[in-house]
């Protein structure tokens, strides 16, 4: 295992980069040797290089695309918590997770926390505080069946789930919250279909 | 009209004819194939002569059987799978998500994140650290369970000098520097 962790490293040493512009892919790109496994897309989020900026332009907020996988918890528990903090800043979702009471939270909140290093270590982000979660999801991890014992020596098989965790972090403050749709926005939506209607197949 | 199927498995024709035994004993043989049940003769019984309890009796351990077969026959259960519009609209409903709070602070002595109507975790740890670690002493002090003393303990860090106030107490020496928030007397 050394040696694969050794091929592994010296595989990421060569300029692993995906052009977003979509121009010419120069060789280096072809991965010849199996790195640990299978890396998943959200782990590969991160490796997107934009072209620089010119000078014109609005500065682009960065992303941080962070994710565990196979944590032992339930996907659907556990996307109570990831719409808890959906759309909140860093601080207030951790907050919010260090007193929630739920076992997923705990592992949440170590991801934020890795994320936010993460973020400002190898991201150039400047304010640890200045992120907000734009993202966070949840998947289906590898399903287990067990024997459970009931009695007159009955058993029923178990199902022991596990789940992913995925989190996307962008700098800067949190977008406001959408207003409810009122009834008179789904009346103007609604008379503006109306208004909208054409004759079709027609000269 | 009940239709036996004949199972090419010889294991599940055993279980069948297991559970199938088992419900004709319940109720009577005959009734569950459609042809008559075997009718032997019955004793006549005068009206009169039948006392009130007998006919509670009878009907009650008459209402048994056909209480099985309704028992058995008409449980509760789902008449359409539920689609996962309808699993969703009960998942996602408003009072069963996961409320945000409202009531968390900052500690003003740690600045640590705190409930409002709940001490500060991390002073709460530290104070406990402490505490620990002064029972130690005490227990060094009196050398075995059941020896504590009936006077008074009084905790003096490094430097302090036990006051006219501190007489006749036992005295616990803890070797560092008085913490900030453990205030003398």
């Amino acid at each position: 295992s050394g040696a694969a962790w050794a091929r592994g490293l010296l595989s990421w040493a060569r300029p692993e980069r995906w052009l977003a512009s979509g121009s010419l892919f120069p060789l280096s790109c072809i991965h010849t040797s199996t790195s640990l496994q299978k890396i998943g897309k959200w782990e590969k989020k991160n490796r997107i290089v934009y072209p620089p900026q010119l000078p014109g332009e609005p500065r682009r907020p960065a992303e941080i695309y962070h994710c565990r996988r196979e944590i032992k918890y339930s996907k659907d528990k556990m996307w109570y918590l990831a719409k808890l903090i959906k759309g909140m800043s860093i601080d207030q979702a951790l907050a919010q997770l260090e007193f929630s009471d739920k076992k997923g939270a705990k592992v949440i909140k170590e991801v934020l926390l890795e994320a936010q290093e993460m973020a400002v270590r190898k991201h150039n982000v400047e304010f640890k505080s200045n992120l907000h979660i734009a993202e966070s999801l949840t998947g289906r991890g590898r399903y287990v069946k067990r024997v459970r014992c009931h009695g007159k020596g009955m058993f029923g098989i178990m199902k022991l789930s596990r789940c992913h965790y995925f989190v996307k972090l962008v700098e800067g403050p949190p977008p406001p919250p959408e207003p409810p749709r009122t009834g008179f926005d789904q009346a103007k939506e609604y008379v503006q279909q109306l208004r909208s209607r054409t004759l079709v197949h027609t000269l | 009209v009940l239709i036996l199927v004949r199972s090419p498995l010889p294991r599940l024709r055993a279980l069948l004819q297991r559970c199938w035994g088992r419900l004709e004993r319940g109720l009577w043989p005959g009734v569950l194939r459609g042809q008559s049940p075997p009718w032997g003769p019955a004793l006549a019984v005068q009206g009169a002569a039948v006392v009130p309890q007998g006919i509670d009796d009878a009907s009650e351990s008459g209402a048994e059987a056909p209480g099985l077969l309704e028992s058995v026959l008409w449980m509760a259960a789902p008449k359409q799978r539920r689609t996962i519009e309808v699993n969703r609209c009960r998942r996602r409903h408003p009072s069963k998500l996961v409320e945000v709070k409202r009531n968390i602070d900052v500690c003003p002595e740690c600045g640590n994140l705190k409930q409002k109507h709940v001490l500060c975790g991390y002073c709460y740890a530290k104070v406990k650290e402490e505490t620990r670690l002064i029972r130690m002493e005490m227990y060094k002090k009196e050398g075995g369970p059941f020896n504590a003393p009936t006077v008074e303990t009084v905790v003096l860090y490094e430097g302090e000098k036990p006051t006219e106030k501190d007489e006749g107490k036992r005295i616990i020496e803890r070797s560092r520097k008085r913490p900030s928030w453990f205030v003398q007397n």
